[in-house]
């Protein structure tokens, strides 16, 4: 078959098909299509948004849990983590922690100011130990004559005024020893 | 441009194409049926847009719309049995081979992969230039010769010559006589 016979037929048979008009057909397709295209009633638009809403679900889920997750937890990997807010030590290397040794530096980490009240006048049967702070808990220490303090490493330093013996000296008004 | 007047205009625009977008829907997907969803399915994308479409290039948006519609319909059915409202035309070899030879073109032309099908539709029933045929279906020029050459060459070679059908018609018709 040449190629003018083979355009003939299939001009000849393309202008075969008869459609006759169809008025009630062609006015429910208006119909139809004005419908559906106003309310957007397409096939995939549902599929669509099911698959949106898994997925903001999903990644807020996520998302809350990331947020909760304590960051000083090492991961079951070790240090192998490739998170950078874990910070791996090598072995044997000293953690450094604060440790408070003195009055000072007590007041340096607490951020508490030195105080301006006057030194406390000692007696000569005054036997006051040194204020010392441990940094795991308060502690107290009794003079006979003086004040109690109470100082912590966590917080500033108190000081309270126990009942004075009889004939003692003392000055009524709290006082802090300083060094 | 009111809602009023773009659904009057839609509206017109159907009823005086509806009976071309049948045509090519048939020749196209081979059935009534499945050429009334695709002409629905080509309208119904083509409203919600109708404002923006211009009104030269309105055929050609519904146009372009069904062949889409058709290549997706087709991914989807690939291999799949269609259901369709009548059986398709095959030719009977009772003693009459050459007149439904030149019946049988139809269906071979439906079992064309359906770029192809576009192709010919739209050059031999719809009369466009290759050009326009490129710019309906959004291809390439080279495309578009390039499947029509091998839709034409697929029909050439299922399909015995024409001329030579209607020679024998034409004698068997005198000896008839």
């Amino acid at each position: 078959m040449n190629d003018d016979n083979l355009d003939a037929e299939l001009r000849r048979e393309f202008d075969a098909i008869f459609v006759p008009y169809d008025a009630m057909r062609a006015q429910h397709m208006i119909d139809r299509a004005t419908h559906d295209g106003l309310t957007g009633s397409r096939t995939w638009a549902r599929p669509l948004a099911a698959a949106a809403a898994v997925l903001v679900v999903a990644g807020g889920g996520a998302a809350l849990a990331a947020t909760h997750s304590s960051p000083h937890h090492l991961p079951a990997g070790g240090p192998s983590s490739p998170d950078p807010t874990y910070r791996v030590l090598p072995p044997n290397t000293p953690v450094p922690t604060p440790s408070c040794t003195t009055l000072a530096d007590a007041r340096i980490l607490c951020g508490s100011t030195p105080s301006e009240a006057p030194a406390t006048p000692r007696t000569p049967r005054s036997t006051a130990p040194t204020p010392t702070i441990a940094p795991s808990g308060p502690v107290q220490t009794t003079t006979p004559s003086g004040p109690v303090q109470t100082m912590t490493p966590s917080g500033p330093v108190q000081t309270t005024t126990p009942s004075t013996p009889t004939g003692s000296p003392t000055p009524a008004g709290p006082e802090t020893t300083s060094r | 441009v009111s809602d009023s007047a773009t659904h009057d205009d839609f509206a017109e625009f159907v009823r005086v194409n509806w009976t071309a977008l049948m045509r090519m829907g048939i020749a196209v997907s081979g059935s009534r049926t499945e050429a009334e969803d695709l002409v629905q399915g080509a309208l119904t994308a083509a409203y919600p847009r109708w404002n923006k479409i211009r009104p030269d290039q309105a055929l050609a948006y519904v146009r372009r719309a069904m062949f889409n519609l058709n290549i997706s319909r087709w991914r989807r059915h690939r291999g799949s049995e269609l259901s369709v409202a009548e059986p398709p035309e095959r030719a009977t070899p009772a003693g009459t081979g050459a007149v439904d030879d030149r019946l049988s073109l139809l269906p071979l032309v439906r079992d064309l992969p359906p770029k192809q099908r576009a192709v010919l539709v739209l050059r031999y029933l719809c009369d466009l230039s290759d050009a326009e045929i490129a710019e309906t279906l959004g291809i390439g020029l080279s495309t578009v010769r390039t499947q029509a050459m091998r839709a034409l060459a697929a029909l050439r070679a299922a399909h015995p010559d024409p001329s030579r059908s209607l020679a024998l018609t034409t004698a068997t018709t005198e000896e008839l006589r």
